[in-house]
């Protein structure tokens, strides 16, 4: 019987008369080496979310159940070796040399981190379209601002006969508005005036344009007969509590600020890997492609504002869980709280978080 | 010493045929596949591996440094084989043969240098892993000689060219550092690294 072969072509010539060939023998063999490659690869891939709590490379569904990843893990790689030599006699004869393992490994190892990302997006999406039911602020007595630059929504607790304390919310300008946020709701029933800001379109996101957006804001909030301009906070998410921070450095009228995982830092726009403990990859994708984000936390310097803000009062939370940022580098610095079990995705929407943002601008403001 | 060689090889290989276990354990380890792939996992496993950005930099260089010690001791592997052809030790022996009969030049090991380079290169960033990774490197040359295709001087060659190359390449490839961290730095970008 003729055997049948797959080359590659002749490649180079590494020597007169010495070809170096691909040959991969037979395509059965190639075809389930191919099979056992991508299926231990995946099974790999389990093993590392188990491990590291990888929420965008778990095909289980959650990351915190580690002993089922690494259930997951063992099952597929055991099972693919014991089909592999049960239905391989090729095994025993004449195979595959290193460079066609090379290939199909490397090949089958592309393929199964393309799957395991894109099935892990899609498990991710399902579950996170389950959980998440946004929380409505028609209850909430709000009205749509529009003045000169500013855009965003006033939301104004049930009883304004005296002057209240404001806040002015930032969020990420990824996230183009606050409304509605639950740290907005709880703040609003603890009895404050919250200004929220909307970004817009990411793309109109500019530096130093965006510097404008804060002293705007407290500027409309002292023409409102229920704000009293002596109480004027700033709360800032993400990059918009970088702004917050840079803001309140040079507008003396700004007399408390709290960010909630502020970047401070260039480096820390570039998480790598840590990224996927909290998000998938294809969130992570569109998450990165804010291209900005870099050039503004850089630009916005809030590190350096911070001594600009003398001895008023500033409170950055971060979580412990905060897989983008790592906490513990701000942590010498000082007036800084760490939550516990808290993500960077998380922080702003726990509720834990809005209670300790409403309780340390009642004590702050 | 080719006498040595010959006695060695024979008390190892001597054993073969005896125990049903081991010859299954050994024709497990000794096929192209099975070891390999092991290994390759552990590699993808560790790429992974690291608490903070640092320490996982510091594995994946000594992945990407694991593969170029790998490239470079089968390039004088290939070179070797061009300048000294040895002949297996069922061509000119009998011997207890547990696997097929392969047609390439027996000196230096095949399996040995792969497996040697990469373990080698892996222990001088990371002693424990490195460590496990030495003793599939050495069962899976082991089992070349108990299944009759390898003389254990052609194992020791295999390791001693394996070792050589990833020291050179861990120890002296300073230059090829910018390579490894674009590729370290694009992992990243892409949230993988």
């Amino acid at each position: 019987m003729q055997e049948t072969r797959i080359c590659l072509s002749v490649a180079y010539p590494l020597h007169q008369g010495v070809h170096y060939v691909l040959n991969f023998i037979s395509p059965h063999l190639a075809i389930n080496y191919f099979l056992l490659a991508f299926i231990t690869i995946v099974g790999a891939l389990q093993f590392v979310a188990a491990r590291h709590r990888l929420a965008g490379l778990t095909l289980i569904g959650s990351a915190s159940k580690p002993t089922w990843g690494y259930l997951l893990a063992t099952l597929l790689i055991m099972l693919a070796f014991v089909w592999f030599f049960a239905v391989t006699p090729e095994v025993f004869e004449p195979g595959l040399a290193g460079s066609e393992l090379a290939v199909l490994f490397g090949i089958a190892g592309l393929c199964a981190l393309a799957f395991t990302l894109l099935a892990s997006s899609i498990l991710h999406r399902v579950q996170h379209r389950e959980k998440s039911a946004p929380r409505s602020d028609s209850r909430l007595r709000h009205e749509a601002v529009s003045w000169q630059e500013l855009r965003g929504t006033l939301y104004l607790p049930e009883d304004t006969n005296e002057p209240r304390p404001a806040i002015c919310a930032l969020p990420a300008p990824s996230e183009e508005t606050l409304s509605p946020h639950p740290v907005v709701a709880d703040l609003v029933d603890e009895g404050f005036i919250v200004l929220t800001i909307d970004w817009g379109p990411e793309k109109e996101v500019r530096y130093p344009a965006m510097l404008a957006s804060l002293p705007s804001a407290v500027a409309y909030l002292t023409r409102r007969d229920e704000v009293n301009p002596e109480r004027i906070g700033a709360l800032g998410i993400d990059l918009g509590g970088d702004l917050a921070i840079r803001s309140a450095g040079t507008d003396q009228q700004i007399a408390a600020v709290l960010a909630l995982a502020p970047f401070l830092s260039q480096a820390n726009t570039q998480p790598g890997l840590s990224i996927l403990k909290e998000m998938s990859y294809l969130e992570a994708l569109r998450w990165a492609s804010f291209r900005k984000r870099g050039k503004l936390v850089a630009e916005l310097a809030a590190l350096d504002s911070i001594s600009k803000l003398g001895s008023r009062p500033l409170l950055l939370i971060y979580g412990d869980q905060d897989s983008i940022i790592p906490a513990e580098e701000e942590m010498a610095r000082g007036r800084l709280k760490s939550l516990p079990g808290e993500g960077h995705l998380s922080l702003p929407g726990s509720p834990a978080t809005s209670a300790l943002v409403a309780r340390w601008f009642k004590e702050n403001l | 010493m080719m006498a040595l060689d010959l006695q060695l090889f024979r008390l190892i290989n001597n054993l073969a045929g005896r125990n049903a276990f081991l010859d299954s354990l050994a024709r497990l380890l000794v096929n192209e596949y099975f070891l390999t792939t092991t290994m390759a996992l552990i590699l993808v496993i560790f790429w992974f591996e690291g608490q903070d950005r640092d320490q996982r930099e510091r594995n994946q260089r000594a992945i990407l440094r694991a593969l170029v010690a790998l490239l470079l001791a089968n390039i004088i592997l290939k070179l070797c084989n061009l300048i000294y052809f040895r002949p297996r030790p069922f061509v000119d022996h009998e011997v207890n043969l547990l696997f097929y009969h392969p047609t390439d030049s027996s000196f230096p090991s095949n399996p040995a240098t792969v497996g040697f380079s990469v373990a080698t290169a892996i222990w001088l960033y990371n002693r424990r892993l490195g460590a496990s990774l030495l003793v599939l490197a050495t069962l899976f040359s082991l089992s070349r000689i108990y299944c009759g295709v390898h003389y254990p001087l052609d194992v020791i060659a295999g390791a001693l060219l394996g070792a050589l190359s990833a020291y050179l390449v861990v120890r002296k490839g300073g230059f090829i550092d910018p390579l490894i961290s674009l590729i370290i730095r694009t992992g990243r970008r892409l949230y993988l690294a």
